[in-house]
């Protein structure tokens, strides 16, 4: 459970990245946030596992209000959320297995992960949800070496050790090509609808918006200008979160 | 105004130069002496080169010393002083503090503490070296963990991670080919800081260096600076491979099961830990400082210290007089060595030439300048004129023309080559093409360099009083061995002052030119 209530973010130089931000989502949906560059979109995901401070309003997690929380609790209510990033942002000179048994560092205690150690239950947990992820064979390699889909597969299946129930991502795709992005995102409906887990994903494609997510939010200059089903996306609403009307027929009625 | 300006620096040029007494009859004169000193080199004497080995052993052994224990020192500073990972902002700050204030005294003059509270020997000048050495790569490793992309380190926070954790699975394995290189970086800084540091009683060859200097026997002199000359030249080149070498890539290894692969894991704590205790161990034993003689010495230094902060004000004068030279010293090197470093830049760019000999020859005529210290290459122009300022601004001059020409020739590879093209189209002749085309372009970034050389020649430029180069050295060194504590704290007071003044200057002055 997910709820934002009224939530304010302004950067030092005057940008509001967040203008007075409502949002509740219910467990197990998947909502596509979408909106240009600078929109906030960004800001929203560090906001909802506590990266950002908000100025005002509460951003409460399983109703607890992230944003006042500190240290320990915070980090707590983190390790139940997964978070995916456009660049992966794994250690390229680590191991698959050591970036995937990353995601459980909120777990342990620091004093023996820092040693490498980790409980035989977190291995196989980290084991399994490589191979879940088609990188049964790759766990001992180095991260630099995978391809781009690879590695985000990799950054899943660290989200996924996390044994999360919000997986927050950041335009998860952008750095792919179109196939693999088709690839990426289908890996994300699979596991929301297989284990029930809430899904946050950002993406400035529209057409994949509306093609994966159920829900579509929209957001332009730190405002939601649109929350509603996927189904009911059209050109007034595409014109109302972007400031133009779609091109031409690449944005038909099947919206 | 632009005119304006350049002239305002020539003159300065010309103050300066007036001021450390440059007489070109004098330079013109004593050429053949510098000359008669370089052609000795070409024919070193054999016997004595014997006995300098046996030193060099000694000054090698300091700054390997050195360099292990800074980078070990500099690593968690650097964790501490990087604003980013820092385990607390209040730490972060006290850090960035003391390192800022252990950079405004030169490697000699801590040598030359060191020695008057840890008596005299290489113990002094391995603390020394390390002292610096822990500052280059705490500042320079703090600067690389700052550049790191933000969200790399979010991904962990994300997670939940403890900020150890974050450091060993976000940080280390980060940093971990940066801190490779800065250990030879530092260990390059070290082998030309240690072969001066015995001018102060600080071990190693500085002291043979000492002992012919002051007996006039040029004919060792020659010999000592030429072996010095390919040292530094070799762990240069040592250096450059070990860098190289960590680029290359390791065959992967295969495991067969997680069992395998945290042994193996294990194997690397292992052999890590070990490998950094014999370092430590090395280093330490290479001290020869038991533990009685070092608290003894933490008393003796606190009473020295205690003196040294009530500066003696009567002394003053000879303060500001021998700062005013130093400043003269910095200043008509840096003008100096800027404007010799133009035309050294543009003969040394590679992307300037069709045929590569060109700057291949001048790259490295450039890399033998800057091989030698600036300390070193004033005694060598003692011998064309004499002890004094004006062969420290010589020396320094040189220095700086080698380690400009090196910089502005990088500066103009990176130009993009196509304006240029454009601009040869039109039939200018080569000269044309780099005033009007290149110079404009790369001029801010040359300006950016020499800024940065000045503040390092400032701190060259206190320390070339030890070997009677002129500057506030000469005093500093004469009250050091007078122990005259109060009259030291007030001589480093004013350098300390003078140091962070230029500095902050010079930092404006990049920040309004980029
Ligand atoms: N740390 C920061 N400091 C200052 N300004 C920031 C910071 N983070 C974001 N902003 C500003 O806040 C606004 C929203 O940024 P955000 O990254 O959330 O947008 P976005 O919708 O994710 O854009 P993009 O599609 O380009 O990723 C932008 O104007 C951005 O410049
Ligand atoms: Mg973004």
């Amino acid at each position: 459970m997910l709820e934002l209530r009224q939530v304010n973010k302004s950067f030092p130089g005057g940008v509001q990245a967040l203008a007075d931000v409502s949002l509740t989502v219910k467990p197990g949906e998947f909502v596509v946030i979408v909106g240009e560059s600078g929109a906030g979109k960004s800001t929203l995901l560090r906001t909802i596992n506590g990266l950002v401070r908000p100025d005002s309003g509460e951003v409460l997690v399983n109703g607890h209000d992230i944003g006042s929380l500190q240290g320990k609790e915070q980090r707590k209510l983190r390790r139940g959320i997964g978070l995916i990033f456009q660049d992966f942002n794994l250690v390229e000179r680590s191991t698959v297995l050591t970036n995937v048994l990353a995601g459980r560092l909120g777990y342990n205690p620091a004093w023996k992960t820092v040693l490498g150690s980790f409980p035989p239950e977190d291995v196989e947990l980290a084991r399994q949800a490589l191979s879940r992820m088609g990188l049964g064979d790759k766990i001992f390699n180095r991260a630099a070496d995978l391809s781009g889909g690879q590695k985000q597969r990799v950054s899943i299946a660290r989200a996924l050790v996390q044994q999360p129930h919000l997986i927050l991502a950041d335009e998860p795709v952008a750095s792919l090509d179109p196939p693999t992005a088709h690839d990426i995102m289908a890996w994300f409906r699979k596991i929301n609808q297989e284990e029930g887990i809430t899904i946050l994903v950002n993406l400035h494609d529209i057409h994949l918006a509306s093609q994966y997510g159920d829900r579509i939010v929209g957001m332009r200059q730190g405002a939601i200008v649109y929350d509603g089903p996927a189904v009911s996306v059209n050109g007034e609403i595409f014109a109302s979160i972007y400031g133009r009307a779609p091109v031409g027929d690449k944005f038909n009625g099947a919206l | 105004m632009g005119r304006f300006k350049y002239l305002l620096v020539l003159a300065l040029l010309a103050l300066c130069a007036w001021q450390i007494g440059l007489d070109p009859v004098r330079i013109w004169q004593g050429l053949p002496h510098m000359g008669a000193l370089l052609a000795r080199m070409a024919n070193p004497q054999w016997d004595y080169a014997a006995q300098v080995l046996e030193t060099l052993a000694e000054t090698l052994s300091m700054a390997v010393a050195g360099a292990l224990l800074g980078t070990l020192i500099g690593l968690p500073l650097a964790i501490i002083a990087a604003r980013n990972i820092s385990p607390h902002p209040v730490l972060c700050r006290l850090t960035r503090w003391l390192l800022a204030g252990v950079r405004t005294i030169p490697h000699v003059v801590w040598a030359a503490l060191l020695v008057t509270v840890f008596s005299i020997g290489r113990g002094a000048g391995v603390l020394a070296l390390s002292i610096t050495a822990a500052n280059i790569v705490a500042k320079l490793l703090s600067e690389y963990i700052e550049n790191l992309e933000g969200r790399q380190l979010d991904a962990l926070k994300g997670v939940g991670a403890s900020w150890g954790a974050m450091v060993v699975y976000g940080v280390l394995p980060r940093i971990a080919g940066r801190v490779w290189s800065l250990l030879f970086f530092a260990l390059e800084v070290n082998v030309r800081a240690a072969t001066v540091l015995g001018l102060v009683g600080a071990g190693g060859i500085g002291q043979l260096l000492w002992r012919d200097l002051n007996f006039l026997r040029y004919d060792r002199l020659a010999t000592l600076i030429l072996i010095l000359f390919l040292t530094v030249a070799a762990i240069d080149g040592l250096s450059w491979l070990a860098r190289k070498l960590q680029n290359l890539e390791l065959p992967g290894l295969v495991f067969r099961g997680y069992k395998n692969f945290r042994a193996w894991q294990w194997l690397k704590l292992a052999l890590g830990a070990v490998v950094v205790a014999l370092a430590l161990g090395w280093s330490i034993s290479l001290l020869g400082i038991s533990w009685d003689r070092f608290v003894l010495g933490l008393k003796q230094g606190s009473s020295m210290l205690g003196r040294m902060l009530t500066p003696d004000w009567s002394y003053k004068h000879r303060m500001l007089q021998g700062l005013a030279e130093s400043m003269y010293i910095a200043l008509f090197a840096t003008i100096a060595g800027s404007l010799l470093a133009v035309p050294a830049a543009f003969f040394g760019a590679y992307n300037l030439w069709r045929h590569k000999a060109w700057p291949v020859a001048n790259k490295l005529a450039v890399n033998f300048i800057r091989t030698f210290p600036p300390v070193i290459l004033a005694i060598m122009f003692f011998r064309g004129v004499g002890p004094g300022p004006l062969a420290g601004a010589l020396a320094l001059t040189i220095y700086t023309t080698g380690v400009l020409g090196k910089l502005y020739a990088e500066i103009v590879e990176a130009v993009d080559s196509r304006g240029l093209e454009a601009i040869e189209s039109t039939g200018a002749t080569p000269i044309q093409v780099w005033v009007y085309g290149l110079l404009p372009r790369v001029l801010p970034d040359f300006l950016a360099a020499s800024l940065y050389r000045l503040e390092s020649n400032v701190r060259n430029a206190t320390i070339m009083g030890i070997v009677g180069a002129g500057g506030i050295g000469t005093w500093l060194m004469l009250n050091l061995s007078a122990r005259y504590w109060e009259r030291v704290g007030l001589l480093l007071l004013g350098m300390i002052v003078t140091i962070l003044l230029v500095d902050a200057i010079s930092g404006f002055m990049r920040r309004r030119l980029s």
